[in-house]
């Protein structure tokens, strides 16, 4: 029943969700020329290998955090 | 030290146990549910890992979870962000998935954890580790090398698709990584998709039929839908993948590229369809080869490790190997996500907590046999429960028997020992046949298994004459690689046959173990080694006695659709709702004959088709 009610919210809340988040993040991401995932080839580019910027990846203190 | 390895929530749940880093118990979930890759918490691997180790869940000083949750679901956002207008259904529904239960994964966990025990602090004892993190673990540490490199190949983790570092003692720093959407583990589950074969599951499936094809279309692959640079680094174009922003794996524009629209599941198979199953793989096995010279020479190291769904890809493993660019190669049997959950655990124990590693020179896996097992009491009091009828043999009468009736053409059931761990059967939960019998690829695929025609079956070897056989000097253990016959034990093809394509080739004898030479001549090799599975050994040993044949059919014990069996229960329904013969559980013999035909049941539709 709770399952059933927290998804008929998930529902409702989801369009909400979309408009105020997901639409004018991606229209101003567009407006100043960036995006969060590359979805074309760039031929100038000798390799698209990504260093490993987060340093305290895999460090004790990291284990605890979900993100 | 007791650490618990948990991968759960996407598919292929599974649970580890670690104590005082040694691997005591790893198990995945759907062996005891019975739902295929089943994804739910490991309630069952949890309850059997600790019940195998005679501890309470109190005992337990930390839980890992092989995967960071918000990062997760930060790449959800993002992708959905990048894709607008377009997916608005797609993210309804992950939304849905998401806001319902995995964003809080934490609170589902610790809730699980407390039904258990609220004697513990589980907050202090739940850690997470990362996705890659945890296959770079599952690949290293139970490795027999002091050092090596590292390469991480899957479908995605949070965000990373493919990453390499290096394993040095105790310790492993990953350096770089390919972020999703562009993933080989994905660009080759589209090509599963578009052929009709399930993702997640078909992907061996597309492996063996790449062998009847041509790679016709590598070239157009690499000119359109993937951008290779020299170390081996790659970029999808996006335009001719669904997978970022739709439940489709492929786009029209892919569809258009290659002529026609995807193939509907359980059609017949095209000479197309086997050349584009060989061109994906061909361009697949190409990036595998560049990804790990690249990373053998940016480490500096002669060992190379591998895990993630790819390295499953024992095609490409071979390959690697044949061509002579590394010293020594290491793949992790499970290496796709159920093998999460024992990298967890270990980078918790070696990263974490900075334990010293002492390093197996075989590895540290056991030959992976690290399931439930069942003493010969519990099989006999299961199988009278089940009214089976049954004989209980001494070791040399049972082998006796098993091997004649093996050389008789008869498919036998093999339940001994402990189950493996991974994808694999290995001779715990397997399904054997006579490698030479020019029918037994046909009658296992059709009767016993319900598969495909086209899939090859596997040899065990034993490892001793392994070089009189194959063309492959390195231990095999896991299944992991594939490698060709001798020539010397091939037959050569003339006129007609010689010039056969397709399936046409499939019932062509092509050397003289006909049932696991696959049409190129190529075998995915178990080597048998008498220190890990002496029983298995044994059984070969006498099959060699008697036929001068080391070589035993090795498939797993289920069929189309099912979980491999784990209980002598599983094992008997299996028996009895396929054409299998024989049974062996332990010590205990069973006749198809001797059996009630009442107790048999419409075993095929049990399962969904994969």
């Amino acid at each position: 029943m709770i399952h059933q009610i927290r998804k008929g919210i998930i529902s409702f809340i989801t369009p909400i969700l979309y408009l105020i988040i997901i639409c004018p993040v991606s229209l101003l991401l567009r407006l100043i020329n960036k995006k969060f995932i590359p979805v074309k080839f760039d031929k100038n580019k000798n390799s698209y290998w990504l260093i490993k910027h987060d340093k305290k990846s895999g460090e004790a203190e990291d284990f605890y955090k979900q993100f | 030290m007791k650490i618990l390895g948990i991968s759960a929530f996407y598919h292929d749940s599974a649970a580890t146990l670690l104590v005082d880093g040694k691997i005591v118990a790893s198990a995945q979930e759907e062996r005891f549910t019975r739902i295929k890759h089943d994804k739910n918490y490991p309630k069952e691997s949890i309850k059997f890992c600790l019940d195998f180790c005679e501890l309470s869940i109190d005992d337990i000083d930390y839980i890992c979870f092989y995967e960071k949750p918000f990062k997760k679901f930060d790449r959800l956002i993002k992708t959905h962000i990048s894709f607008f207008p377009v997916g608005y259904r797609y993210f309804k529904e992950s939304m849905i998935e998401w806001l319902n239960s995995k964003i809080f994964l934490k609170r589902q966990l610790l809730n699980e954890l407390k039904k258990l025990s609220l004697n513990s602090n589980w907050k202090e004892k739940l850690v997470f580790s990362e996705h890659h993190l945890s296959h770079a673990a599952s690949a290293f540490y139970p490795s027999p090398f002091e050092n090596s490199a590292i390469l991480t190949i899957d479908g995605v983790g949070e965000w990373t698709t493919t990453s390499y570092g290096v394993g040095k003692g105790n310790n492993i720093d990953i350096f770089k990584e390919i972020h999703f959407p562009h993933s080989l583990g994905l660009l080759y589950s589209a090509f599963t998709s578009y052929l009709g074969f399930k993702v997640n599951s078909g992907e061996y499936k597309l492996m063996g039929l790449a062998a009847y094809g041509k790679p016709i279309y590598a070239d157009l692959i690499k000119d359109n839908l993937v951008d290779i640079k020299h170390d081996g680094s790659f970029r999808l174009d996006m335009s001719y993948f669904g997978y970022g922003n739709s439940f489709q794996m492929t786009t029209k524009k892919f569809h258009i590229l290659f002529g026609l629209a995807p193939r509907k599941s359980e059609t017949d198979i095209s000479q197309r369809d086997m050349d584009l199953a060989a061109s994906i793989q061909l361009v697949t096995e190409q990036i595998v080869m560049k990804l790990s010279q690249f990373v053998l020479k940016e480490t500096g190291q002669k060992n190379l490790v591998l895990a993630g769904g790819v390295a499953l890809n024992c095609v490409s493993n071979g390959k690697l190997l044949k061509e002579e660019i590394l010293e020594n190669i290491w793949i992790q049997p499970a290496a796709g996500d159920a093998g999460g959950s024992l990298g967890a655990a270990l980078a918790t124990y070696y990263k974490m907590l900075k334990s010293p590693r002492i390093v197996n020179k075989d590895d540290s896996m056991q030959g992976g046999y690290l399931g439930p097992e069942y003493t010969q009491d519990e099989v006999e009091s299961s199988l009278n429960d089940l009214e089976a009828n049954f004989s209980v043999l001494k070791d040399e009468d049972l082998l006796k028997i098993t091997c004649d009736s093996l050389i008789d053409g008869k498919a036998i059931g093999w339940h001994q020992g402990r189950m493996e761990f991974g994808p694999r059967a290995l001779g715990s939960r397997s399904i054997l046949g006579d490698p030479r019998s020019p029918e037994m690829q046909k009658t296992l695929n059709l009767k016993v298994k319900y598969r495909e025609s086209f899939r090859p079956f596997a040899p065990s070897i034993l490892y001793e004459n392994l070089s009189e056989w194959f063309d492959l000097e390195t231990k095999s253990p896991y299944m992991a690689i594939v490698s060709e016959i001798k020539k010397t034990h091939r037959k050569d093809m003339y006129g007609k046959e010689k010039n056969s394509f397709g399936l046409d080739k499939l019932y062509l004898q092509r050397s003289s173990l006909p049932a696991i030479t696959h049409v190129d001549y190529s075998a995915r090799i178990q080597t048998v080694h008498e220190e890990t599975n002496p029983k298995y050994h044994a059984l070969i040993s006498k099959f060699y006695e008697l036929t001068n044949c080391p070589v035993l059919i090795n498939t797993s014990f289920n069929i189309r659709g099912e979980p491999i069996v784990n209980s002598p229960k599983d094992a008997f329904r299996c028996f009895m709702g396929t054409d299998m013969d024989l049974l062996v559980i332990g010590n205990c013999v069973l006749r198809k004959e001797d059996q009630d035909s009442s107790l048999s049941q419409d075993y095929k539709n049990n399962f969904k088709l994969d």
